[in-house]
């Protein structure tokens, strides 16, 4: 089956141990929230899952293969990632940069067919950009590019769909829709990790969440077993009251 | 710019290097026209014929080849370096190429010592600043900051040369440091490695469109970026040895010929890269025809040509850009 699978991980970032021994299964059909405090390793703990870098311990297998034995650009098929920032120092339309995502899914010599681009424009519309796609990338808002990378990650079309911060820059209603559609994601059989800072969001949206203390340790679990005031207590190293609200818990910082 | 789209820029640019290739068999001492270049090229002997295909055919294909080359290695670098200021010359290629050079010219020589004094230099700093910057951290940032201090060096090292040097051979050393196409002799050599250097880049043009946007996301989309960059530094350094070789230190060319483009007709590189030939050969041979004609039988430093030419366009057109 297409699990992606940590084995005894160790992650570790200019010699400090930031997560420890992990062993964790992340299956098709599960929608995982990644919480931890700033520098936790949350960052560290995706490009690792993604194959951009080498685990400090431990393996990443896919398919029960480890990362290290894919092709680069197979594995590009199955696992893709948002990363946190975008940099584009170069000038380019909206269009083209969703199309990025077909990327792996072309030759070296192929030009963008009809498919590409229609593919290329449902993902802009599902991210609430239609009609933007000439615009340059450099005259969008903090929350259209975000909103843009997302759309090229739609485009990939991976199973398992790693997501750095997905919603940094995104008002209420696109944070709605974005989490929304990674539910449907994960109901569709593909597979979500995402790291979040609300664990109220996660509570709505997550089915599993994994905790990273940034000392090595970490737990996972169902939502409702990590999603504990004494759970985000530790892990925030602040006190957090539970309150239900008309969507389920939510945790207020006391 | 953009509604003009891709396929006609090209053709424009298709239709602007060979208007810059004509006008160059054309101009010079003895002034052709059209007809007389039509009948000379077709084969009827006589003092036309001996000028054209001896003289100005050789230094027009020259020159285009150097400029192809030097537009070609700015658009690999910009990529490489994330860095759209980049130029063939910011890790030092030229500097180590004019410190080669100019030993050779200090030493009294001319002609191919020159040239391979020019190489050996070039090739030196290629190896040393690649060398270096595989110490820790490999990123697009250490390998910038390795090139420009070692461009810095050989900046300095050039210094020391041109105040060492006997009046003699100064003159020679500070044309060759300008940009001088009239020790180009046969294309042969620039048109092949132009050729090369097109082929080897190409397949990669959609790799170079992702690495454009940061080596993470690049990765993230299934693009091999180590091997990448390796081949990235050593094709852009050796295409830039090569034109450093053949025409000298020529600058503008390389930094804002693939700037332009990007600025008309976005970042695509499946359509950069041979539109960048295209206009850095136009630019250069259109260049270099006035540089040997304005002052006849003065010659001008190429360099000064491109500068003066490409300014004006760009500043041009850059306020006009709707990207």
């Amino acid at each position: 089956m297409s699990h992606l699978q940590a084995q005894s991980l160790t992650l570790a970032v200019a010699g400090r141990t930031l997560c420890s021994a992990l062993e964790l299964t992340w299956a098709p059909g599960q929608c995982w929230a990644l919480l931890g405090q700033n520098g936790a390793g949350k960052t560290t703990l995706l490009h690792t899952l993604a194959g951009l870098r080498p685990p400090a311990g431990g393996e990443v297998r896919y398919h029960d293969r480890p990362l290290a034995h894919w092709r680069r650009r197979a594995l590009a098929r199955h696992l893709g990632l948002l990363p946190q920032d975008n940099a584009d120092p170069f000038p380019a339309s909206v269009l083209d940069t969703a199309l990025l995502g077909r990327h792996p899914h072309r030759s070296a010599w192929a030009t963008d067919s009809a498919t590409d681009r229609a593919l290329a424009r449902a993902a802009l519309a599902a991210m609430d950009l239609a009609g933007l796609e000439q615009r340059s990338v450099a005259r969008l808002s903090g929350g259209e590019r975000r909103r843009l990378a997302v759309a090229t990650l739609l485009v990939q079309d991976p199973a398992v769909l790693l997501l750095d911060e997905p919603i940094n820059h995104l008002d209420l209603r696109h944070t709605v829709s974005l989490l929304g559609r990674m539910r449907a994601l994960a109901d569709a059989g593909r597979c979500v990790l995402m790291s979040l800072h609300d664990p109220s969001l996660a509570a709505r949206w997550c089915d599993h969440v994994l905790l990273l203390h940034g000392d090595g340790r970490w737990a996972a679990g169902t939502a409702a077993e990590m999603l504990t005031e004494e759970n985000l207590g530790a892990l925030y190293a602040h006190p957090v009251k539970a309150v239900t609200g008309p969507f389920g818990p939510v945790f207020v910082p006391g | 710019m953009t509604a003009v789209g891709r396929p006609a820029l090209f053709v424009l640019l298709l239709g602007l290097a060979a208007a810059s290739l004509l006008a160059a068999l054309a101009s010079g001492s003895v002034t052709l026209s059209l007809a007389e270049l039509a009948r000379a090229l077709g084969g009827e002997p006589g003092l036309a014929r001996d000028v054209l295909l001896e003289l100005r055919l050789p230094r027009a294909l020259g020159a285009f080849a150097v400029g192809g080359l030097l537009a070609l290695a700015g658009a690999l670098m910009q990529v490489l370096l994330g860095n759209p200021l980049a130029d063939p010359y910011v890790l030092g290629v030229s500097g180590g190429a004019a410190v080669g050079a100019l030993l050779a010219l200090l030493l009294g020589v001319a002609g191919i010592p020159v040239t391979a004094g020019a190489f050996l230099g070039a090739l030196a700093s290629i190896v040393l600043v690649f060398g270096l910057a595989q110490r820790g951290e490999r990123s697009p940032t250490r390998l910038l900051l390795t090139g420009v201090v070692m461009a810095a060096g050989w900046g300095a090292a050039i210094n020391v040369l041109l105040t060492l040097a006997p009046d003699a051979p100064l003159r020679g050393m500070l044309f060759w440091l300008m940009g001088d196409l009239s020790q180009v002799g046969a294309p042969g050599t620039g048109l092949l490695v132009l050729a090369a250097g097109l082929g080897l880049s190409l397949p990669f043009a959609r790799d170079l469109n992702l690495l454009a946007r940061g080596e993470l996301q690049a990765g993230a989309l299934g693009v091999s970026v180590g091997r990448l960059r390796l081949h990235l530094y050593l094709t852009a350094s050796l295409l830039t040895a090569a034109a450093v070789t053949l025409g000298g230190s020529i600058g503008f060319v390389g930094l804002m010929i693939p700037h332009l483009l990007r600025l008309m007709a976005g970042s695509d590189h499946r359509f950069l890269l041979p539109a960048s030939v295209l206009a850095g050969g136009t630019l250069l041979t259109a260049a270099d025809t006035l540089a040997r004609t304005v002052l006849a039988p003065q010659q001008l430093p190429v360099g000064v040509l491109t500068a003066l030419i490409g300014v004006p366009v760009f500043l041009y057109l850059l306020p006009r850009s709707t990207r």
